[in-house]
């Protein structure tokens, strides 16, 4: 946690350096550059403000890290599950109008392989006893129902009801929590470099 | 505009034709009432218009208050002539029950005081062949009961098989729902799931009673869906579906469905476990719409099977992508394939270039034959707005329109005229409330 800290301290305050020229790449993971492409496609602009774009830029570092776990692992997405994705996704959401054809495919391609990785070594480690989801939910009741009850037993009685949303969300933090386990445990041996603005590589 | 409501020389003057129907009873027929009410409506007609289209459909939806007594029959039928009316979309299965003589379903309470021999669809079908109006026997599918209350008739399909009932998120089946709880959750009342193993058989039995035993042109298929993304939840469901398309536990993604954000990549641990999510969940909402498909499907089959002429359609939502993730209606690749006779989106909401243009996209989709209509909400919108969309969609082409409904068409002043450019409208627009008692009485047909 205070490397995560540290680190993302270290990348605002590279990205706050003046003299902006406007580099188009942000950061280069493994050899594969994150660009302004990547950003804009991921939060529709560059964020003006540092720690915002910071903020998309170490997801996006984040991104490359989880993908090359999943690749080592051999993890691959075929033609064919991509086609039916993006076909379900069209059925669902209409067709891509936001994103060039071929960048979009090789995110979602992307994706597709990170979803088998966190299927096969993540979501398996999860464990939702119930005790902890009931925890979730006296932790933050106000997430699940309105107006919150007053008191403690009043909440246990209604827990039953809520059971299954809670655990959706408890799985969900959990998901994220290892993923983020698995990124820095790693983190210090993957080749990751920053550029401030004014570098041009 | 789109037709003038009927000449005078044009009513039926000979006997009632000696027709054979499917059912055995007294058939109730006041020819000359029906005859002079028509022709009273009629005499006002004044305009001159262009000749209609001769294979435009103008129709409309009438719900079952249409068929409590057979004076409504009647004046749903005069009416419907008088405005040229040439389909009908006649409900008669409505919550799990029947307005028409069936061995399997039970009959409507709301016919409690008529004859035990009354068969309002029998009765409707007699009449509008008198005047060449078509009727389709509009069922609802899915939608069983409003609830909380258990059906009092034993025989209802939701005492017959409670375990049809759809389960919601929280495990629990929509028969333990109070009503505030099914109005929070955006569910008319309780649904039977398509997914069950025996549904789309039973109801297939209950559309092709219907087109076996009345001379009906058509079975139209309403509520022919999940009420929404919240049901279905049922641990068989969730068991099947995890063995037929993997992934986790669909309970997982049931809490969210595919945002706008799909079309950018995902960072951060937390957008990528909401995509691995959202991926996932494509394959549950798809898995929901072949459930409903297959309902549509063997419905129809077994339709034809029995008459090959009978028209089977089903009225959808109006926005094609909303109807596929919300509620599991894939009606555009219903009508591409041919698993309907006619596709009727319920295009309620919008203006008129809206309209057309949605007509044009399903036009697209029903090239290799499928037919397709407009349906047009007049029960939200006024006369003004009934007409000129009905004028639009006449001129840009489309194949026709129906409207919903009957009784709204009925009491809200002006709207029948307007869509037919007719000049009497003050003829039907009462100085005083609009009611349902209120219509009763203002058409009342003198015996």
């Amino acid at each position: 946690m205070v490397q995560e800290m540290v680190r993302r301290t270290a990348l605002t305050l590279l990205l706050l350096t003046p003299t902006f020229a406007g580099s188009a790449t942000y950061a280069v993971v493994e050899g594969q550059a994150i660009t302004d492409v990547d950003v804009v496609a991921a939060a529709g602009h560059v964020p003006s403000n540092a720690a915002a774009l910071a903020n998309v830029v170490e997801g996006l570092v984040e991104r490359k890290i989880i993908l090359g776990l999943a690749e080592r692992e051999g993890l691959e997405c075929t033609d064919g599950e991509l086609n039916r994705t993006l076909a379900l996704i069209a059925k669902t959401r209409g067709a891509n109008d936001v994103l060039p054809a071929d960048d979009y495919r090789r995110y979602i391609r992307e994706e597709i392989i990170i979803g088998k990785y966190i299927n096969e070594y993540v979501y398996p480690k999860v464990s939702a006893p119930d005790e902890q989801i009931e925890r979730l939910f006296l932790l933050i009741p106000g997430e699940f129902v309105k107006p919150v009850p007053t008191t403690r037993t009043r909440l246990e009685e209604i827990f039953p009801v809520y059971r299954n949303e809670v655990y959706n969300r408890y799985v969900k933090i959990e998901v994220a929590r290892l993923l983020r386990e698995e990124i820095e445990a790693v983190q210090g041996f993957i080749d990751i470099e920053y550029y401030t603005k004014t570098d041009k590589k | 505009m789109i037709r003038p409501p009927k000449p005078l020389n044009s009513f039926p003057q000979t006997n009632v034709r000696a027709k054979k129907t499917a059912v055995p009873g007294r058939v109730y027929i006041y020819r000359r009432a029906i005859v002079a009410f028509a022709l009273t409506l009629s005499t006002a007609a004044s305009a001159l218009l262009d000749p209609p289209r001769a294979d435009f459909t103008q129709g409309m939806w009438a719900t079952t208050e249409a068929l409590y007594t057979p004076a409504d029959v009647e004046r749903l039928i005069a009416i419907a002539y008088a405005y040229n009316f040439n389909e009908i979309y006649l409900q008669v299965r409505r919550a799990g029950d029947a307005y028409y003589v069936s061995e399997t379903e039970p009959r409507s309470r709301k016919l409690e005081g008529q004859p035990d021999d009354y068969d309002p669809l029998a009765y409707a079908v007699e009449l509008a062949d008198l005047f060449d109006i078509e009727i389709h026997a509009w069922l609802n599918v899915n939608y069983a009961w409003p609830g909380p209350e258990v059906p009092p008739a034993p025989e209802h399909i939701a005492n017959r098989h409670p375990e049809w009932v759809l389960v919601g998120r929280d495990g629990r089946r929509m028969t333990s729902y109070s009503r505030t709880k099914m109005k929070r959750l955006d569910a008319e009342g309780w649904y039977l799931d398509p997914a069950a193993p025996e549904f789309a058989e039973y109801f297939a039995g209950v559309a092709t009673e219907v087109a076996a035993k009345y001379d009906v042109d058509g079975i139209h298929l309403d509520f022919i869906r999940y009420p929404n993304y919240r049901f279905g939840y049922s641990r068989e469901n969730r068991t099947t579906f995890s063995a037929e398309r993997g992934g986790p536990d669909p309970l997982l993604y049931g809490y969210q469905y595919v945002e706008e954000d799909i079309f950018r990549p995902a960072y951060s641990p937390e957008g990528l476990t909401n995509r691995w999510l959202d991926l996932h969940s494509l394959e549950w909402w798809d898995w929901r719409a072949d459930n409903v498909t297959a309902v549509v499907k063997t419905a129809r089959d077994a339709v034809k099977t029995e008459r090959p002429d009978c028209v089977v359609s089903a009225a959808v939502w109006q926005q094609p992508e909303h109807a596929y993730r919300y509620v599991g209606q894939e009606w555009l690749m219903w009508a591409e394939k041919g698993y309907v006779d006619t596709i009727v989106p319920m295009a309620y909401w919008g203006a008129a270039p809206a309209l057309i243009a949605l007509d044009d996209r399903v036009a697209v989709r029903c090239a290799g034959g499928t037919e397709r209509l407009t349906g047009i909400g007049v029960f939200n919108h006024d006369a003004t707005y009934a007409a000129d969309v009905c004028e639009a969609l006449y001129d840009s082409g489309a194949p026709g329109v129906v409207l919903f409904d009957y009784l709204s068409c009925v009491r809200e002043p002006g709207i029948l005229s307007a869509v037919t450019e007719e000049a009497f409208a003050e003829d039907l627009a009462p100085a005083g409330g609009r009611d349902e008692r209120w219509y009763r009485k203002w058409y009342a047909v003198p015996r």
